[in-house]
């Protein structure tokens, strides 16, 4: 992984190289314009007269109607020009060749012109200013420079030691590092701000004349983009304190890293302004073409400058990080020090080729190679930096995690020392429990990923387009092809990014939770969580449908394609499909529902209406419940209203016993107690009671017994065997203790005072057998149990 | 003694260094004020014992800072340190030929240094001189503030003195700075305006003018010559001194698990800036806050004893035996064990010893380091 934060580092060096050289380097293309523009100039404003006439006549009607009538033409004509896309083109290339011609002919004149350089630029210089001028610049310069400095060290004396509590306390957490970074930014931003305001301030309360100014001006930008750059560097490899850098190097790395960087960037940023400053001398000089081509000649000389320094920074760095590859893995040694080269090389031809588009004043193309090149190194650089920050902080989790543990295992080894019996729990606890194979960040460091990759090649690619044409914005408003083609492009990226960044999130997210879920081991029942693993991926497949159809009808409708039909079609399609799933839908939506509820979950067992039974498995659409004869109902969610589940949290089973009236309660509630406590050791049913078996004394009383009553509560699904069991237990107690249960029996009472014989006892015993059968009656119907 | 002498010097020099600067900035005004102003900012120093108060100190205190070069163990220093030596000894030859023209201009010409004749000449004549004074103003203000800054942070008073004194440090030169341009932008323009400015000369003034000039110059290059062959000799003498006191290699093991191998020779203090750990250090390792005492848990080697000053401030501390300071003891060779007694961002609080009451922290005296 560190080969990579390395290289990474090793593109931003060179990012920032770039992008502040080409900034001056598009500055240097500049003069050719400007000479265009410096004839205007030459006429000169126009007197307040003439200024007042032209207001006048701005105000008249019929003046304002012909402008507009103007307008309109001139609007026209440009709709017919733009129907011509190929001449358009063809000019635009003969212009660009034009442009590159003009260039070499200005090259080779400079060319033949080297010698007189130093000549010509000091006689126009002496021309500018005046005699001890260029020394009395330099002395504002550094005036001002004091002024600044004045005040960035007061601000300093009130900040320091903000500042010095920031880098002592070491933030591992991820949210302490941004907000250590942060503060610290704003710190040390602040006092370069106020450095800035001091020496800019200073500049801007002297009048001064133009050359003069112009060239403080560069001085001071000089100065400030100096100390801009090593304020930033400053920040990002924090040189000197380990905690604080936001890079992935030793103290000597970073402090070499450093200083190539600032040297590097501070020759080029001088080399730049010098050339910048002749640049403004020619301007000054009324159009003479020595002294243009002398200034072009310094403006050569300061690219090459810029060029040879680039490479010379960007080979350093690569060497720099060349030796500090790790190694202890050969392998990745190899690899990693062979990515480097191809990164150097790369970036030197990028540097090289830039430099030569720029020589030839394709300045566009210059901008469209140089975005275009540095973006798979940025993108690269701004993964591995996003991957070094969340690497950080995941260890340093981890970290904290295992220092606990530590500290907790040290604690009970102390114990054990004291207590012989400790030792066990110590040997238990002693195996390191599993580490969380889940790293924190996952998610958050996958979007942060696609987040700032985003935003840089939109970054990009309004940067190309604004190399290309001077106001994109108005181009891509107006109804010519290249604007079309723009502003498709351009929706079409962002449509497709938006959609890259939401769909990340949420399958990163709707991922990590089905890696989470696990299937229940066993004869558990699976929680509600087995069901979302069958509707996240549904969910994934439906967004997926859904970001592609938006984004491709957002791509129609900007390639100017009337969309509107497409979705009247869908619509009513989709009313259609809607009328006919109805049910369909409904019994999805309300299965969503029952979900939420949490009213049921497999193996459980339940009431639906008037069918019984376990539920067996569940579809997107329907339940399945098996009745415990084994008939398997099929019911869809949609017609279940209500529903009862008997498998959950507790169950209370009641018993009865009939005993005859002369029966001794007492004894019966000691029994009872005495069975509930055995049953209760028992390893058959102690895990299943929730409250033991205990009496309820007589519950009521009838023709001729009375009702004992016993319950019990026990965890559902246990209470048959429970029940089975505490009927053969108390049955058997009664025998024992002489209890008897009460039997149905009719007295037949004959009304006599002599003893019957044995057949007059037949006879009314037969008598009475009606009675008996009547009162016996049919058979309920037994209780549905399993 | 020398501490104090220094300090009374430095001061005498701060407080003409601040009037003059005071004056210059009245040139926000006009020049005619700048002129008008003069007498009155330089009433102290006209005089004899003023003059001979002021040029005393400029010698002892320069005398002084060589005798420290010389003292020091190696050129390797913090960075508050280089600022000071650097621009301690920038500043005479920079000055050497504002000081010795006005002195001589004074003296030998009976040509009054007003402010015009001495702002033409900075802007007009010969500007380069002008970009010297800008440098030896912020050269001289910068040695300045450090000095005064870091002897005042140590008293008991400095909380209430400071909210005056930092903004103070930075108007004052600015203010004059800007007073600089804003008079040198009159003179511009006056000399601009009236070519006949100056008044046509007899041949005779001319000549006595340039024999003045030539013995101007004379002097101001055998001055610093003279100074520049005093510093070089001081420097051998120091690496003379150095070449018999052999040092040999030293090695720092804090108990915060950081170590340190560096030349002998450094002290504690510096061996720890020079590489980056953190250390507190009210006073810049003069010896006086006694903020970067240190524990020495064992060494290899033996210690040179305190010096009078460290046992002063150990002393103030009850410290025990083995506790140094660390900007005093610089042992030149040797394996120490050793923990720093104080944090990095130590106030103002440490240095009051624990008998006495606390006073609010305002402001640590180290830099950060990033």
């Amino acid at each position: 992984m560190s080969w990579f934060v390395r290289l990474s580092c090793l593109f931003a060096a060179c990012l920032i190289c770039f992008g502040f050289g080409s900034q001056y380097v598009g500055a240097q293309s500049l003069p050719q314009i400007k000479t265009v523009e410096q004839t205007a100039d030459v006429i000169g404003p126009p007197s307040p007269n003439d200024v007042k006439e032209l207001i006048r006549l701005l105000d008249d009607k019929r003046i304002k109607n012909w402008l507009e009538k103007g307008a309109q033409n001139s609007e026209e004509s440009e709709l017919t020009d733009s129907s011509a896309i190929g001449d358009g083109l063809k000019a635009q290339l003969s212009a660009a060749l034009d442009r590159t011609r003009q260039r070499a002919r200005l090259l080779q004149g400079a060319w033949q012109h080297i010698s007189d350089v130093p000549a010509h630029l000091a006689r126009e210089w002496g021309k500018a200013i005046k005699p001890g001028g260029t020394v009395r610049s330099m002395t504002y310069v550094l005036i001002f420079l004091f002024i600044g400095g004045g005040l960035e060290w007061l601000y300093k004396q009130y900040t320091n030691n903000r500042l010095l509590r920031l880098q002592l306390i070491n933030p591992g957490s991820l949210s302490g590092r941004v907000r250590a970074a942060l503060s610290r930014a704003l710190l040390i931003f602040g006092g370069l701000a106020v450095f800035t305001i001091g020496s800019i301030g200073g500049f801007l309360s002297f009048d001064w004349n133009p050359f003069v100014e112009e060239l403080v001006l560069i001085l001071l930008l000089l100065v400030l983009v100096l100390r801009t750059i090593a304020t930033l560097s400053m920040f990002v490899l924090a040189p000197r304190v380990r905690e604080l850098r936001l890079a992935p190097f030793e103290n000597q790395l970073a402090k070499q890293f450093h200083r190539t960087l600032i040297i590097t960037l501070s020759i080029m940023a001088i080399s730049l302004a010098v050339s910048d400053i002749f640049a403004e001398l020619a301007e000054e000089g009324n159009q003479q073409s020595e002294i243009q081509a002398a200034a072009f000649s310094v403006s050569i000389l300061a690219g090459l400058v810029c060029l040879t320094v680039a490479l010379l920074a960007i080979w350093r760095i690569a060497g720099l990080l060349m030796i500090v590859s790790d190694p202890s893995d050969e392998d990745g040694h190899a690899a990693s020090n062979q990515r480097v080269f191809n990164w150097r090389l790369y970036l030197s031809v990028l540097a090289t080729l830039t430099f030569v588009l720029w020589l030839f004043a394709a300045t566009d193309v210059m901008w469209t190679v140089l975005i275009l090149g540095l973006l798979p190194a940025v993108l690269s650089l701004v993964r591995g930096w996003v991957n070094y920050f969340f690497d950080e902080s995941e260890n340093y989790l981890l970290g904290r995690n295992q220092g606990h543990q530590l500290v907790a295992e040290q604690e009970l080894e102390s114990e054990v020392t004291e207590a012989i019996e400790a030792i066990e729990v110590g040997e238990e606890t002693d195996t390191i429990p599993e580490l969380d194979e889940h790293r924190p960040f996952d998610t958050v460091r996958l979007v942060t990923v696609r987040f700032l990759r985003f935003v840089l090649v939109i970054i990009s690619v309004l940067t190309v387009l604004a190399a290309w044409a001077t106001d994109i914005f108005s181009l891509a408003e107006s109804p010519t092809f290249y604007g079309k083609v723009i502003s498709i492009v351009v929706e079409l990226i962002v449509a497709v990014l938006i959609a890259d960044l939401i769909w990340t999130w949420a399958k990163t997210s709707i991922d990590r939770r089905l890696a989470d879920y696990k299937p229940p081991e066993g004869p558990q029942a699976p929680g509600p969580e087995a069901r979302m693993a069958t509707l996240l991926p549904l969910l994934r497949v439906i967004l997926l449908v859904t970001l592609v159809v938006m984004v491709g009808l957002s791509v129609l409708s900007s390639a100017g394609v009337n969309i509107a039909p497409l979705i009247a079609g869908a619509g009513v399609l989709g009313v259609a499909i809607g009328f006919g799933a109805q049910s369909l839908v409904k019994d999805i939506v309300s299965g969503i529902f029952f979900l939420i509820d949490d009213a049921f979950r497999v193996g459980e067992y339940i009431e639906l209406g008037n069918l019984r039974g376990v539920v067996e498995s569940m579809s997107v659409r329907s339940l399945r419940v098996r009745h415990h004869r084994g008939a398997v109902h099929t019911i869809p969610f949609g017609e279940l209203t209500s529903l009862t589940n008997y498998s959950r949290d507790w169950v209370i089973m009641k018993m009865e016993f009939r005993v005859p009236f002369e029966t001794d309660i007492k004894v019966v509630k000691k029994l009872v107690k005495r069975i509930g406590a055995e049953m209760l050791e028992d390893p058959l049913y102690k895990d299943g009671f929730l409250q033991p078996l205990k009496s309820q004394g007589v519950r009521r009383m009838e023709e001729f017994n009375m009702v004992v009553g016993v319950k019990f509560m026990a965890k559902p699904g246990e209470q048959w065997v429970i029940r089975r069991d505490a009927y053969q237990k108390i049955v058997n107690a009664f025998e024992a203790s002489g209890i008897r249960l009460a039997e149905r029996n009719v007295k037949v009472e004959v009304i006599s005072d002599r003893e019957l014989t044995e057949d007059e006892k037949q006879a009314a015993i037969g008598a009475a057998q009606d009675s008996i059968e009547q009162q016996a009656g049919p058979p309920h119907p037994l209780a549905d149990e399993p | 003694m020398t501490r104090t002498l220094r300090i009374v010097t430095g001061i005498v020099l701060f407080v003409f260094v601040a009037m003059h600067l005071l004056n210059m900035s009245v040139g926000l005004v006009s020049l005619e004020a700048l002129d008008q102003a003069r007498p009155y900012f330089m009433l102290p120093w006209r005089n004899p014992v003023g003059f001979i108060v002021l040029a005393g100190s400029m010698l002892i205190h320069a005398a002084l800072g060589l005798v420290a070069i010389y003292w020091r163990n190696t050129l390797q220093m913090t960075r508050y340190d280089l600022i000071q030596t650097v621009s301690a000894l920038l500043v005479i030859p920079l000055l050497a030929s504002h000081v010795l023209g006005v002195t001589l201009a004074a003296n030998m010409m009976s040509f009054e240094p007003t402010y015009q004749r001495t702002l033409t000449l900075f802007w007009v004549q010969s500007p380069a001189d002008g970009l010297r004074q800008v440098l030896v103003v912020g050269v001289v203000w910068i040695h300045a503030c450090i000095g005064l800054f870091t002897w005042m942070r140590l008293n008991t008073w400095w909380p209430k003195v400071a909210l005056v004194a930092y903004p103070l440090a930075v108007i004052i030169p600015v203010s004059a700075l800007l007073g600089f341009v804003e008079a040198g932008n009159q003179v511009i323009e006056m000399s601009a305006n009236a070519t006949a400015y100056s008044t046509p000369v007899s041949s005779e003034v001319a000549a006595e003018q340039a024999a003045i000039f030539e013995l101007y110059n004379t002097v101001k290059w055998s001055v610093i010559s003279t100074y520049l062959i005093i510093v070089a000799a001081v420097l051998i003498a120091r690496k003379i001194r150095l070449r018999a006191a052999n040092t040999g290699m030293l090695t720092l093991s804090y108990l915060t698990g950081d170590t340190i191998r560096t030349e002998g020779g450094v002290s504690l203090l510096e061996a720890a800036e020079l590489h980056d750990l953190p250390h507190a250090s009210m006073c810049k390792g003069r010896g006086r806050c006694g903020t970067c005492r240190v524990r020495i848990m064992s060494s290899s080697d033996e210690l040179p004893r305190p010096s009078q000053i460290e046992q002063q401030t150990l002393e103030r501390f009850e410290s025990p035996d083995n506790v140094r300071l660390a900007c005093q003891l610089a042992p030149t060779a040797g394996k120490i064990e050793l923990e720093r007694l104080l944090p990095p961002d130590a106030g103002l609080d440490a240095l009051v010893p624990p008998s006495k009451k606390r006073v609010p922290d305002l402001g640590s005296a180290i830099e950060p380091a990033t």
